[in-house]
């Protein structure tokens, strides 16, 4: 884990003299799963053609496997699996073919039935395998995708958006499979759009506007949000502002925030000991809590959370 | 190395099973030029197109007669639309498109030729297409040339049959001559003269003007009928000839009559020169006589003998250029459109990212669309040779190698055409240029030589110019191909193959 599949410092891309991408810096470690999470927009495919060597930086170093991506030759692509965002397969072949077309432009042995069979299998199109690809869904078309970027067994993965477009069923699937691959060796560089994806990722980086906010991992980013655990808690009687201003006062509290009248969301330090000091606290002022646990904030959340931070701090 | 064709062929089975999962195309690629050749050679009229002529000639020309009857029987590319005498009306009819040609012939026709000048009959026509106002002219000159031979073939009738009249004189001048000379070798005298006045009898009528001896064409009693070979013809001269033997006899008789004569050995050569005179305008009359009119009037005629091995149908001659054009536009459409889907699908971008280089991918393309060309190209010859019958003279190997050549170099084309456009309709609109270039400049419709020459950079910088012309010495003139064009053919293709290899590799890298 310590050896870095990916380094990148200072990268910058601009087009028409406005930046797409600037000062983007990370390492990403081998065998690690990295999500890089961001709006439409932000940057993401941008960086993602920066590291597969279709772009080139107008400023920064990068270095992938070890090597520039502009210095690659074709053993060090091989390496490379890469799923682009939009689909690039041939409609009127089938889905057996543009495997084995991907196949093939990787220069794997002819013999790669068992290969083919595998990577049908894990995407689910056994069954569709003969039909063209303009007569399968669009979803079994992201599936066959990713198939045709596993199949030649690369080491680094760079993978697009590979769940934008298909159920949450298949989307738990795909990260399972991911999972599998991390725990094969392979390092996997994933963008999505889907911030309660960064759950399975090892680390995660934030992009706003092409500007990475941060990276970390997924507790990293939760207690960059938050500071801390949160808890949950319920009252019958209406919480007064003098009733939170208290609150905030006592030293184990991070933060609080009012949900609605009888409802509010604190920030504490250590959600199993900070719970019974809050029903003593509540007790202490005839407040008795109706509802109390302690309750782990989405992505989606922790996402909005250090977005606003970091707009604020701006 | 393994690697290197497994990649090339990963782009020959894909796009071969691109193009065949759309039957149709492969299809339409096949039967269809196949079904224009045939269609063409079934409905070909292989005549000149007839034009129907209108004459317009004043009610009272001595030629008014004769125009029908000429016209009627000139030549099956002329048909007869009538006469009149209104020369807007039938303009206006011209225009109406209700006749192909008017002809006017001038009111003062005779008058003119008694002037001893030529008259010019004024051909109208209504064509848009400079080829077919260049057939119409072609076609008026060339009967208004039998118009004339046929005037004068009669009027040379006419003559023979004067010639054979003198000659039946000239030869009872040639008896009393005889029968003269011989009374004066005897120094009978008096029997001479008798023998000369007889003489003089027999060419008194010679004795005034020639022109007055000669009468018009035949059959015709008109004074102002053409009269053309009055002064120009061997029987004007023989008939001057007759009348100064005429008077030669008389002067002869007038010096005989003198009484004192004692010597005749000159009056004796006179009369020899005078039979010698004779037999010399028998023997002209004579050639008169015996030459046939159209032996005199068109001495030479023409017979082509072609030394092609083959006679070709006007639809087997297209089958070289249809095959030509063919492998050139399929090869440049199929290749134009190539590229350009690759960079709109996106693969570009994968395989910038896979280990795939530009040349594997030209290299594999290449080899798919002459595989599949080829297929097409062995279809359509099937069809060609045994269901239109189209000769097949040469070599298959000489055959094989100029659609291999063709294919090649337009591929060049095509795949340059591709990786310039951006998009489809681009790729589409270049393809389609290129092939009405080839309709104009390949010499498929005209030969290249009635262009003027710096268009031939156009002509031989198209791959479809070379295939008609090797696909005509290899097909029907059973000739190995020019090895120079050869070399120039494939130069080219080589060439592109270059560029396209540097383009692609340009787009290829990072930007």
């Amino acid at each position: 884990m310590n050896e870095m599949a990916i380094r990148t410092r200072g990268l910058r891309k601009q087009y028409k003299k406005e930046d797409a991408v600037r000062d983007v810096t990370f390492d990403v470690a081998a065998g690690s799963i990295f999500g890089f999470i961001g709006p439409s927009g932000s940057g993401k495919t941008t960086t993602i053609r920066m590291l597969t060597g279709i772009e080139k930086p107008d400023d920064g170093e990068i270095s992938v496997l070890g090597q520039p991506p502009a210095k690659f030759d074709q053993r060090m692509r091989g390496r490379i699996g890469y799923m682009p965002q939009n689909f690039v397969l041939y409609p009127d072949l089938t889905v057996r073919e543009n495997l084995n077309f991907a196949a093939s432009i990787y220069g794997m042995n002819l013999r790669r039935s068992k290969e083919m069979k595998t990577a049908l299998e894990l995407v689910e199109l056994v069954e569709h395998q003969h039909k063209p690809v303009n007569q399968i869904s669009g979803g079994m078309q992201r599936r066959l995708s990713l198939a045709a970027t596993l199949i030649h067994s690369p080491t680094l993965f760079f993978l697009d958006e590979p769940t934008t477009g298909i159920d949450p069923v298949l989307r738990q699937k795909f990260w399972q499979r991911f999972k599998e691959l991390q725990a094969d060796g392979r390092t996997l560089f994933i963008t999505t759009q889907y911030v309660s994806e960064a759950a399975y990722c090892d680390q995660v980086g934030l992009l706003i506007a092409g500007r990475l906010l941060t990276v970390d991992s997924p507790e990293g980013l939760r207690m960059q949000a938050y500071g801390g655990d949160m808890i949950r808690a319920e009252t019958a009687q209406h919480i007064s502002d003098g009733l939170i201003l208290d609150l905030q006062e006592e030293t184990y509290v991070r933060s609080v925030m009012r949900r609605d009248p009888h409802r509010i969301e604190i920030g504490v330090e250590e959600a199993g000991t900070d719970i019974a000091r809050l029903i003593k606290w509540f007790e202490a002022r005839s407040t008795a809590l109706t509802f109390v646990e302690e309750y782990v904030p989405s992505f989606d959340d922790i996402f909005v959370s250090l977005v606003k931070r970091h707009r604020a701090g701006e | 190395m393994k690697r290197f064709f497994i990649r090339i062929f990963a782009f020959v089975r894909k796009e071969i099973i691109n193009v065949l999962r759309q039957p149709r195309l492969v299809l339409t690629l096949v039967l269809g030029p196949f079904l224009i050749l045939f269609i063409f050679g079934l409905g070909f009229r292989d005549e000149a197109q007839a034009l129907r002529t209108l004459f317009v000639v004043e009610r009272d020309s001595p030629l008014r007669p004769y125009v029908e009857e000429y016209a009627t029987t000139l030549g099956p590319q002329l048909v007869y639309a009538g006469m009149t005498e209104d020369l807007e009306a039938a303009l206006r009819v011209l225009q109406n498109q209700e006749v192909d040609d008017v002809v006017h012939i001038p009111p003062d026709a005779a008058q003119i030729i008694d002037r001893q000048e030529q008259v010019t009959f004024t051909i109208y026509h209504n064509e848009l297409d400079p080829t077919q106002a260049g057939y119409v002219e072609f076609a008026m000159n060339i009967y208004v040339d039998e118009l004339n031979r046929r005037v004068l073939s009669e009027l040379y009738r006419d003559r023979q049959e004067q010639a054979t009249g003198m000659r039946e004189d000239v030869e009872e001048a040639q008896e009393v001559v005889s029968e003269a000379r011989e009374a004066l070798q005897r120094d009978d005298l008096p029997a001479t003269r008798q023998q000369l006045q007889a003489l003089n009898r027999a060419l008194e009528r010679y004795g005034t003007d020639p022109e007055d001896q000669l009468e018009g064409p035949a059959g015709s009693d008109d004074a102002d009928a053409p009269d053309t070979l009055a002064d120009t013809t061997i029987l004007s001269q023989t008939l001057a000839l007759l009348a100064g033997l005429s008077r030669d006899a008389d002067a002869l008789d007038e010096e005989l009559d003198d009484p004192q004569i004692e010597d005749t050995e000159t009056y004796s050569a006179t009369l020899a020169q005078i039979d010698q005179d004779l037999q010399e305008l028998h023997a002209i009359l004579t050639t008169v006589e015996e030459v046939p009119a159209p032996v005199l009037l068109s001495p030479f005629l023409i017979e082509t003998v072609n030394i092609v091995p083959v006679d070709l149908e006007m639809a087997d001659y297209y089958t070289a250029g249809v095959l030509a054009l063919l492998l050139q536009h399929v090869a440049i459409t199929f290749a134009a459109l190539s590229i350009v889907q690759e960079n709109l699908l996106g693969a570009l971008r994968l395989f910038q990212v896979a280990p795939v280089s530009p040349f594997e991918i030209l290299v594999g393309k290449y080899l798919s669309y002459i595989i599949l060309i080829g297929a097409i190209l062995v279809l359509l010859t099937l069809l060609i040779i045994f269901i239109m019958n189209v000769p097949m003279l040469g070599s298959w190997g000489q055959y094989a190698l100029v659609a291999l050549a063709v294919t090649f170099t337009s591929l060049s084309y095509g795949f340059l055409i591709s990786l310039l456009s951006t998009t489809m309709s681009q790729a589409v609109q270049a393809s389609m240029i290129m092939l009405l270039a080839s309709v104009f400049f390949t010499g498929f419709f005209q030969g290249l030589d009635l262009l003027m020459p710096w268009t031939g950079v156009i002509s031989w910088a198209l791959p479809a110019t070379y295939g008609r012309i090797f696909y005509e010495q290899v097909m029907f003139r059973a000739m190995p191909v020019s090895q120079f064009l050869m070399l120039g053919l494939v130069l080219i293709g080589g060439v592109l193959f270059a560029v396209n290899l540097i383009v692609l590799r340009s787009r290829m890298v990072r930007h």
